[in-house]
């Protein structure tokens, strides 16, 4: 768009040259130049943030209401907000996995935190959704300060049993010892969110244009904090803090030797990567106005592990495709879709897909969407 | 009601301040619209409703949610839910069973005018799976009414889900207290009689058959539905006289049972309750059988299902419990059901089928009644309705916290050589339903509160 808008200036130009020499190369320069200036624009801050919020907008519609492509998806808009939420744990998660190469198993807590603490903040203290986030995150932030510094201490498998085996505690302190604040097995039920800013209700729909695009108040509410996400997510890794954390994935101790204190950076990761999980929990939260007890099972864990590696560890916004697609079979497959008769195999389908991704696509769904760009690209250079 | 004798809390304040907000947009809603009239007051009749959930109905069809467990340990229970509910819905479209008979106002062509349709999802007996699928029937698939699930988190949970889309829930096999106690909800209705009231139901067999001042032992399940059988029958079997000597949780999935009954061994105890459910339930009862508990003591099992019943066949001759519903019944509705059961599937219903039959059939009735599928209309032909067409005598659907008053089965398990397929326990005795229940402030309805209709 913006390429557009700033073309006129240069058109003349194009042209005059067009005219003065032979149509190919000036075909070429344009592609060329085109392509210098989008390898420019794609990284940076503003493109990035400008094509997830496009994408965050017409995504209800593509899904749940455009004519062919939503009967052929079977999507609905309170599907297309759980994607999104779960799309931010997935983006979050993937600062420690992709960037600083520690796989965490043990997420779940985070997550579950997170909700219960929104949840209980909601029926105790305020019934404001902003609030009721803040307060949920606040408390992951800290518990995920607790669980990094115990976990921590050792690396690789050990850190990954270490985290799911304080996950799992959390899981079953939740599950009966603590059952007079968690619900125990029937999960939180006492959820009251109120309106936003004491104005909108979250389930009412957005006013004309945006109600058929983006559908309700609660999904522009949740896509609000997937775009804030990925424009803080962007910036992070793209700073000299979080080059440390991609050096530390490389070869610890020569970090370690340049003088990093690569203990602390990966407290850092791991805290910064614990709030974003907080902060998909309280939205879960605000979003089923319900907190299950298996949000804290070591399950979500796996899950969120599923979802990062189909995306595409290691890039920003594949995670969010590697949420949406796991959902899709989550929700969609298990209810009988394509066929009626597939409903019970849902997690052989989710299997086959992961296994077929892992193999074919080792970079995810998003490391194919970068091969085919590639492609394109060099085979508009070839011509 | 049973925040009368409470003051305010600041949750009413704030459902108060709610519901004036909603009704503020309500009213913007009726300005853009154009529709005029000024909002639809209480006697506003026909189709002046608003919309509300996923009311109105589009098209000529109505569809019905079934949240069945189809997979997990309680999927035989889900599978007689759903023949019972595709047999229902068969009857509502073509007439058959109580359609027409028991329950004239249906027509069997349909309801309202509108032919019944329906979608099926799994619960995996797991909350979250459960409200995914309902989730999906509300949002996509449009229904106007949802009904399953064989245990109370479930129901629970769905219960809360029908309060926020405000789709009606019916529930079907929920036991515990919570679910027409402190997690009440108006868009949620139990025919099920829960685990205070198994506990009336079960002191006057029990102690006639074992005696008046025993000593006992529980093993419960350990999560809300065990947790409030334990309590509710030490509470009325203490009143009676008995002795509660000791209890003690067991996870839910538990597989060996040995240790537990170990602590019961020694215990020295006169009677043994086994307060677990499904897998558990069956393991649990065979495994005492095996230790060669039930030669020194008696053993309760306060809700037999199924499930209990067909993998503990060796275990159940004598064992006491209560039971959803009995095809044994005395009663013509509960012949004419088992009857059409039968020649449908070529077996005697489970007591879960009847109360999923039943569940589908009351909420068509209501409908009619309410003349619309408005759901604040339907929610009121619901609440304080008093009917006998179900099989089980006169009931009562209570206004105060939507829990059925009804007639409850006590059954024993049959000696192995009577015992024939599906038909494993028998009719010790049908308790009246006022010899069972309680006020609707005191026991879990105390704790219930409502919320709104949706059209306040």
């Amino acid at each position: 768009m913006s390429d557009e808008s700033a073309n006129p200036t240069d058109a003349p130009e194009t042209e005059a040259d067009g005219g003065k020499t032979l149509g190919g190369s000036a075909s070429e320069n344009t592609v060329t130049r085109l392509r210098t200036r989008w390898e420019g624009a794609r990284d940076r801050e503003v493109t990035v943030i400008g094509l997830t919020i496009v994408g965050v907008a017409v995504f209800p519609y593509l899904f749940a209401r455009a004519p062919v492509v939503s009967d052929l998806l079977q999507g609905y808009q309170e599907l297309a907000s759980l994607m999104l939420v779960w799309g931010i744990f997935a983006i979050g998660f993937d600062i420690l996995l992709g960037r600083t190469g520690l796989l965490s198993f043990g997420h779940a807590a985070l997550w579950g935190t997170g909700a219960y603490a929104a949840g209980w903040a909601s029926a105790n203290i305020t019934e404001f959704p902003l609030l009721v986030v803040l307060i949920g995150v606040s408390v992951t932030v800290v518990l995920s300060v607790v669980l990094g510094f115990l976990s921590l201490r050792r690396g690789g498998i050990y850190f990954a049993i270490l985290t799911l085996a304080f996950a799992q505690m959390i899981y079953y302190m939740a599950s009966a010892p603590l059952s007079f604040i968690t619900g125990g097995d029937n999960g939180f039920t006492g959820v009251e969110i109120g309106s936003f800013l004491g104005v909108f209700d979250l389930g009412t729909e957005l006013p004309s244009i945006a109600g058929t695009l983006i559908g309700t108040w609660r999904y522009a509410f949740i896509g609000a904090f997937l775009v804030f996400s990925v424009a803080a997510i962007h910036r992070v890794l793209n700073s000299p803090y979080g080059i440390v954390f991609r050096a530390i994935r490389e070869n610890e101790q020569r970090a370690q030797f340049v003088g990093f204190n690569v203990w602390r950076y990966k407290l850092a990761a791991f805290v910064l990567s614990g709030t974003f999980a907080g902060l998909a929990g309280a939205l879960f939260t605000i979003h089923g106005q319900y907190v299950p007890l298996s949000s804290l099972y070591w399950q979500t864990s796996g899950e969120v592990v599923i979802m990062t590696v189909l995306g595409g560890v290691g890039s920003l916004l594949g995670p969010l495709f590697g949420a949406g697609i796991y959902l899709w079979v989550e929700y969609i497959v298990s209810g009988g879709y394509p066929f009626e008769w597939i409903a019970p195999y849902w997690l052989l389908v989710l299997g086959l897909v992961f296994v077929s991704v892992v193999v074919l696509f080792p970079e995810g769904v998003w490391g194919l969407v970068g091969d085919l760009r590639r492609r394109v690209a060099t085979r508009l250079e070839e011509q | 009601m049973a925040d009368d004798n409470g003051s305010r809390s600041r949750r009413d304040v704030l459902k108060a301040a709610g519901a004036a907000g909603s009704v503020g947009i309500a009213g913007l809603a009726g300005c853009t619209g154009g529709s005029g009239g000024g909002g639809s007051g209480d006697g506003g009749g026909g189709e002046d409703y608003p919309s509300l959930g996923n009311f109105p109905v589009e098209g000529d069809t109505a569809t019905f949610g079934f949240t069945v467990p189809q997979t997990g340990s309680y999927q035989s229970e889900g599978q007689s839910e759903l023949q019972a509910y595709e047999l229902a819905v068969d009857h509502l479209n073509n007439g058959g069973g109580w359609v027409g008979n028991e329950f004239s106002n249906l027509s069997g062509d349909g309801v309202l005018g509108k032919q019944i349709d329906y979608v099926i999802g799994d619960t995996a007996t797991d909350p979250d799976t459960a409200r995914n699928a309902a989730s999906r029937m509300i949002n996509r698939d449009d229904v106007i009414m949802f009904t399953g699930g064989s245990s109370t988190s479930v129901a629970i949970a769905l219960e809360g889900l029908a309060q926020q889309e405000k789709v009606l829930y019916q529930c079907c096999l929920t036991h515990g207290n919570g679910t027409t106690g402190e997690d009440c909800r108006r868009y949620g209705f139990r025919e099920m009689f829960n685990a205070y009231m198994t506990a009336q139901a079960l002191v006057p067999p029990a102690t006639e058959a074992y005696g008046d001042d025993l000593r006992f032992f529980q093993l419960y399940a350990d999560y809300s539905w065990g947790q409030s059988v334990q309590s509710s029958m030490k509470q009325f079997f203490e009143e009676a006289g008995w002795t509660e000597v000791g209890n003690v949780a067991t996870p839910l999935g538990t597989s060996d049972f040995s240790s537990y009954l170990s602590q019961v061994q020694s215990a020295n105890v006169d009677v043994l309750f086994l307060d677990e459910y499904g897998l558990d339930g069956a393991n649990s009862l065979k495994q005492a059988v095996s230790q060669g508990l039930k030669d020194q003591i008696e053993i309760i099992v306060p809700l037999y299902n199924q499930l209990v019943a067909n993998n503990a066949k060796q275990a159940i001759p004598g064992v006491l419990g209560t039971t959803a519903w009995d095809p044994g019944i005395d009663d013509p509705s509960a012949d004419s059901f088992a009857q059409a059961f039968q020649d449908e599937y070529g077996s005697p219903p489970a007591g879960v089928a009847q109360l999923a039959y039943a569940q589908v059939l009351q909420y068509a009735a209501a409908a009619e009644r309410a003349g619309t599928f408005y759901p604040p209309e339907i929610i009121r032909q619901f609440e304080g309705y008093e009917y006998d067409n179900i099989g089980l005598g006169q009931e009562v659907m209570r206004k105060c916290d939507h829990q059925a008053q009804r007639a409850i089965p006590v059954v024993q398990g049959r000696p192995v050589d009577e015992q024939s397929e599906g038909d494993l326990v028998e009719l010790v005795n049908l308790v009246p339903s006022d010899q069972v229940g309680y006020e609707c402030n005191s026991g879990p309805a105390a704790k219930c509160e409502l919320g709104e209709y949706g059209d306040e």
